[in-house]
């Protein structure tokens, strides 16, 4: 049987190896936490962390992911006291709050890549991210307030 | 479990005062009931609050929450009535329920038409529990404060805590006029709070749609009909059905109007991923009968047949022929706007469990009650056998209102006999939309010497929404020209607003702001274009058009104060920096509308360079009467901004033989944060007493003020959305 890492967890998974880990995980493993929004690779909402680089999990097949270490939004923190998270609450982000694990995602990607980034890193690599609500003045802010912090 | 709700409070609001409306007076008589029963221990639990004997309060939000603020905003009406802290308060999720009144979120409303009658029932439980305490230690009511979930006797500095004072509270008659805070004594109402439900949102914890999971589900993916009303000729399912986790595959009747939902073919499976892998494979051949299927580049000529050919008057004052007389000269301009799609974030999912005589669904629905209504009547049975929770919304835009995605589910439950959740793929959800009307309106205006209008000439032709009610019609309802049109603030003499009638072979529905997005686009284009004939500064015009604040509809309960248009248009002026001067390259727009009973006025700075359009700042005021979460009404502004400007730059369906040609993002695009400006949000508090709109009045100005904004930069006057230079 086929298993994967997990948040440091290693966990068995039955699903056949073209499946896309995004269902996996909701649907196999209970971890609702990453979102559907496209499919295709267009809106981020389903943004892992692979090997720490961010990750779009809808079009990425499980057998790519063996022996790969996988961060999911429920890997981030218990408490919900990541930098990211706090920023995230301090500045109000979400509205409906759907893409928003996708966006966290994409941004613990970014400063694992740069650390402390600029305004413009944050918005060319926050672009894959959608976000229908409009939350974007607010993501950036956090994400250069979570920047300081780590 | 030891019984612990004690208080069951209702509304313990008068049936008087301004926001009291037909609904209204239908939860009256709930409450009268309830109150009746107030000392029967078994009665159901009812209305909005539930004071626990360990001090633990309950607060029900009944309206949806799709990053509106609802779940937030609601509790804080009852929270600074109540007098409690919000350590002491839970917010829970009302089910789907006539006894809360309407809780179809839609039209900007939840706060608007709530924000006296929960502060009442709020106000009624506070003294419920003032009089207990009052009872106990044998001292007026009168002697007696509140703070913080206690009530305190200052005079000997006795307090006793809500939760102790449950029992004999229950026992206490509900006050019929309870007495309300004054502005000056809010604690809570207009200042700025968190949303209650972020902890669980940054976690990924928050419960959608989606994310609802019943023992024993299965998944359902379905292939639609292209085009509303085609029916199934034949259908190929081996392939589906040899698809791995594939259960079933099975047909789905057409459910008529008010329904809307298509004739489909549902793959049922183990799991998601198996139920869209054996739909891509299942094949479905469909008879389209003779139905009408438009082609967008012909449609564009019907619209305009119809602009030419008989219309109806929605508004008509003097007399436009005479008046065009008078004038020294005619100025005449079309706008024309494509269809939109909602795309929330959740694409449309629904759960259902249909049982003998009953049925259970969870599903992020804007109009919980609409649907069970519908849902009693496909299954026959009654609305109290019908459980309905409504998850959290993954975004709405007006698209969970509409019934059909959630009728699926139930028929679907029906059939099989088993909990269902249907899972609508990106492309499902923008290829069988309820769509925001493509619109084509004339603007004509005669003008005397100085560039003042004389005659103000508006037709406008759109589908009405008013199709998915009523088959075959054509003509948009006067409420539907009240959006924009013809409550249009303007002083001229002579004034006609007509409408011309069409057809459209796909679903009209409502999305964010609805006919105030192609209203106001038209409105405000058109009169930069008179102030540039009269060479005027746009905002100057504006306000000359406007002239001294008038009360234009003193009969309606929220009416059109053009004073507080003024205030909010001058507020952004003077915050954007009008008068400073540009470099080449850049340019200014303005526009400033009056929906859902709120003002709100924006400014746009772009840069043009080589052809691309880049948006550098918007400055945006709203008076929304009073802002009850301050910061959510930030929030709000933000967020449409962004809603308006994916419109205006990107928005677009089109349609082939009847067929959505878009499928997902990248051919419906969106604004994405590379493109975001810098927005800054001002509000003015303009009626301390009346809460109006919050969640749609951002829209409506962005694209015209955007397109008045490329015109200063670039000599181009652009009449079509999306706006395209080349
Ligand atoms: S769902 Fe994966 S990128 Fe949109
Ligand atoms: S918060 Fe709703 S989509 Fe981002």
């Amino acid at each position: 049987m086929k298993k994967l890492n997990i948040n440091d967890e290693i966990m068995p998974v039955q699903a056949d190896n073209g499946t896309p880990l995004l269902w996996v995980l909701r649907d196999e493993l209970n971890k609702k936490g990453t979102k559907f929004g496209c499919g295709k690779g267009l809106c981020g909402s389903c943004t892992v962390l692979v090997d720490g680089v961010a990750t779009r999990s809808c079009v990425t097949p499980i057998e790519t992911l063996i022996d790969k270490k996988i961060t999911t939004i429920e890997g981030l923190s218990v408490n919900g006291d990541h930098p990211l998270q706090k920023a995230w609450k301090d500045e109000n982000v979400p509205q409906c709050g759907y893409c928003q694990p996708g966006q966290i995602m994409n941004a613990l990607g970014l400063l694992k890549l740069i650390p402390k980034p600029s305004k413009e890193d944050i918005r060319n690599h926050m672009a894959g991210n959608i976000c229908r609500c409009g939350t974007y003045q607010r993501i950036e802010k956090a994400i250069l307030i979570a920047s300081k912090y780590l | 479990m030891k019984r612990r709700t004690l208080i069951k409070l209702a509304l313990g609001a008068s049936a008087t005062g301004l926001l009291l409306s037909v609904a209204y007076d239908k939860r009256f008589t709930i409450i009268q009931k309830v109150s009746n029963y107030i000392d029967n221990k078994d009665f159901d639990p009812n209305a909005f609050i539930f004071i626990q004997s360990d001090g633990a309060i309950k607060i029900i939000c009944h309206r949806s929450e799709m990053g509106q603020g609802a779940r937030t905003a609601i509790p804080m009406l009852m929270v600074e009535e109540l007098d409690v802290t919000w350590e002491q308060v839970q917010v829970v999720q009302g089910l789907g329920d006539a006894k809360y009144g309407s809780q179809n979120t839609d039209g900007s409303k939840s706060i608007r038409d709530f924000y006296l009658p929960l502060r009442k029932a709020a106000a009624s439980a506070r003294e419920m529990l003032v009089s207990a305490a009052a009872l106990i230690w044998d001292v007026p009511d009168k002697e007696c404060d509140t703070l913080d979930g206690f009530v305190l006797h200052k005079k000997t500095n006795r307090q006793l805590a809500y939760g102790d004072l449950v029992s004999k509270a229950r026992q206490i008659p509900v006050p019929k006029f309870p007495t309300l805070k004054t502005p000056s004594e809010f604690k809570v109402i207009g200042k700025p709070k968190a949303g209650v439900d972020i902890a669980a949102i940054v976690k990924g914890e928050a419960q959608f749609g989606i994310d609802v999971t019943i023992p024993q589900m299965l998944i359902a993916s379905l292939l639609r009909a292209p085009v509303p009303g085609a029916k199934i000729k034949s259908i190929f399912k081996e392939d589906a059905l040899s698809t791995p986790g594939v259960v079933q595959v099975i047909e789905l009747e057409e459910q008529g109007r008010s329904v809307n939902a298509s004739a489909s073919v549902a793959v049922v499976a183990t799991n998601t991923w198996a139920a869209f892998s054996g739909r891509a494979k299942l094949k479905v051949e469909w008879d389209f009968l003779d139905l009408k299927r438009d082609h967008s580049s012909k449609y564009r000529n019907k619209l305009e047949q119809e602009l030419n050919g008989s219309q109806k008057a929605h508004r008509s004052e003097g007399n436009i022929n005479r008046g065009k007389k008078k004038s020294s000269k005619v100025i005449e301009a079309s706008y024309h706007t494509p269809y939109l799609v909602h795309a929330p974030m959740e694409p449309l999912v629904s759960t259902a469990y249909v049982k003998e005589g009953s049925c259970e669904v969870w599903a992020p629905c804007q109009d919980p009650q609409r649907a069970m209504k519908l849902i009693a009547k496909l299954l026959d049975i009654k609305i109290k056998d019908i459980k309905f929770n409504v998850t959290f919304l993954g975004g709405g835009f007006g698209r969970k209102s509409q019934p059909d995605f959630v009728l699926e589910s139930v028929l679907l439950s029906k059939k099989l006999k088993k909990p269902i959740k249907i899972q609508w793929s990106r492309e499902d959800e923008i290829k069988h939309g309820f769509y925001h009307s493509e619109s084509l309106q004339k603007l004509q205006a005669g003008v005397d010497e100085t560039g003042y209008p004389i005659t103000w000439h508006h037709k406008a032709v759109f589908p009405t929404i008013l199709s998915v009610f009523m088959s075959g019609a054509t003509t948009p309802a006067d409420w539907e020209s009240g959006m924009g049109a013809t409550n249009m603030p303007y002083r001229i003499e002579n004034i006609l607003c007509e409408v011309g009638s069409i057809s459209s072979s796909v679903r009209i529905g409502w999305m964010r702001s609805v006919c105030n997005v192609w209203h106001a686009f038209a409105v405000n284009s058109f009169v930069d274009e008179l102030a540039l004939n009269a060479t005027t500064d746009p905002i100057a015009f504006r306000l000359r058009l406007l002239g001294s604040a008038k009360v234009l509809d003193p009969n309606d309960n929220f009416p059109q104060d053009t004073g507080r248009l003024i205030k909010v248009i001058e507020r952004t002026r003077d915050e954007f920096g009008w008068e400073n001067a540009l470099a080449i390259g850049y340019g200014k727009g303005f526009a400033s509308h009056y929906s859902f009973k709120s003002y709100v006025a924006i400014a746009i700075e772009v840069n043009v360079a080589e052809g691309e359009i880049s948006i550098k700042k918007v400055v945006c005021t709203i008076d929304c009467g009073i802002a009850v979460n301050p910061d959510s009404v930030r929030a709000q502004m933000e967020g449409a901004i962004v809603f308006g400007l994916s419109a205006a730059l990107y928005g677009k369906i089109t349609l082939r033989k009847g067929i959505v040609k878009q499928g997902n993002f990248d051919n419906y695009p969106v604004l994405r944060m590379d493109e975001m400006p810098k927005v800054q949000v001002h509000i003015i508090n303009g009626n301390i007493n009346v809460p109006t709109g919050v969640g749609e009045p951002g829209v409506p100005p962005v694209a015209p003020a955007l397109a008045s904004a490329i015109y200063f930069a670039t000599g181009k006057r652009l009449r079509d959305l999306p706006l395209r230079l080349s």
